[in-house]
């Protein structure tokens, strides 16, 4: 075939494209979309907290559920006012850091010259 | 929604939805929903069950991962490489599943007539009306059968007009290659669509 005509028909294949039927999702699956989206995002959108915080408010500032604070209740400090448990977000705080050093390698790696990251990071490779 | 509203810009608005604003995101999901449905619908081969939960899943990935969302990149471009990811995985798992699985050009028609709205009106007379649509269902079942490299180069440059520089970073190739892969996906289609192309011009 020509080159000119091959260009021709390569362009009505780009013409026919742009025509092609939009596809959209229908109304019932755009509301349940809608839905989802809000019940995800509107616990975690909070970003600031109040010095004192309750159960719903700790969920979002740890970013875990419900049922891990039901977990780790015996470790999180709290307090108990009008038969309702609250957290003193300082506290928790505190309690999060003691939770870093315990669990995280951040002191371990402080104390590292290069050679000991190479070695740690060997360690983990293998 | 007003004038204001839809001249901010996109970035602007995952900004907003970063500071706690939820009716942002609203607005980025009814502006995107439709193309991101489009695109996915016709990589995962018109299977609208699966086109509608993968749509909700991209969403709720990005509002999931909206924290690490970095204004330097433009949104369309983060969403449609996770909606190209979200696809990719399931036609990999799909294919897992089922060893071959290419629709027939039967279902595809069947699926086109039953999409609402968004129909393009018939410009021309209905004879050639008809003629065109019949041409579309064919290019359409064309696409389907392109090897998913190519067919979403296809879809995201000629379907949805996207700009070669963007599709590049959407599917981590660089710019030229994005180009050379939409040629080729273009000629692969030419091949098939040759004989109806060339009765359809000399008609």
């Amino acid at each position: 075939m020509k080159k000119n005509a091959e260009t021709s028909l390569l362009r009505g294949i780009d013409s026919l494209a742009g025509q092609l039927p939009g596809h959209s999702p229908s109304t019932e699956v755009v509301l349940r979309i809608k839905k989802a989206i809000y019940k995800k995002a509107t616990p975690e959108r909070k970003t600031e907290f109040a010095p004192v915080m309750d159960m719903n408010e700790l969920s979002d500032f740890l970013r875990v559920s419900k049922e891990t604070i039901v977990e780790y209740f015996d470790e999180i400090p709290s307090f108990e006012l009008g038969g309702k448990i609250l957290f003193l977000r300082k506290s928790v705080e505190k309690w999060i850091e003691t939770k870093e050093t315990n669990f995280g390698r951040a002191a371990e790696w402080a104390n590292l010259d290069m050679a000991g990251v190479d070695r740690l990071v060997t360690q983990q490779i293998q | 929604m007003s004038k204001n509203m839809k001249e901010i810009s996109d970035e602007d608005l995952m900004a907003m939805y970063q500071n706690g604003n939820n009716m942002a995101f609203d607005l980025l999901f009814d502006k995107y929903r439709a193309p991101v449905f489009n695109f996915i619908y016709r990589m995962v081969n018109g299977d609208r069950t699966a086109a509608e939960d993968l749509l909700q899943n991209i969403f709720l990935k990005i509002a999931e991962a909206s924290e690490y969302y970095q204004p330097k990149s433009k949104f369309s471009t983060w969403l449609f490489a996770i909606a190209r990811n979200h696809c990719l995985n399931f036609l990999k798992s799909r294919h897992a599943i089922k060893q071959k699985n290419t629709v027939s050009m039967e279902n595809r028609s069947d699926n086109t007539e039953s999409t609402l709205g968004e129909q393009l009106p018939a410009k021309e007379d209905t004879g050639k009306a008809v003629q065109n649509k019949e041409m579309l269902d064919i290019l359409d079942a064309n696409i389907s059968a392109l090897p998913e490299k190519y067919r979403e180069l296809f879809l995201l440059h000629a379907v949805e007009g996207l700009p070669f520089g963007e599709i590049a970073a959407i599917t981590r190739v660089n710019a030229a290659t994005a180009r050379t892969n939409y040629r080729r996906a273009r000629l692969l289609l030419l091949e098939k669509m040759k004989p109806f192309l060339i009765t359809e011009g000399n008609a």
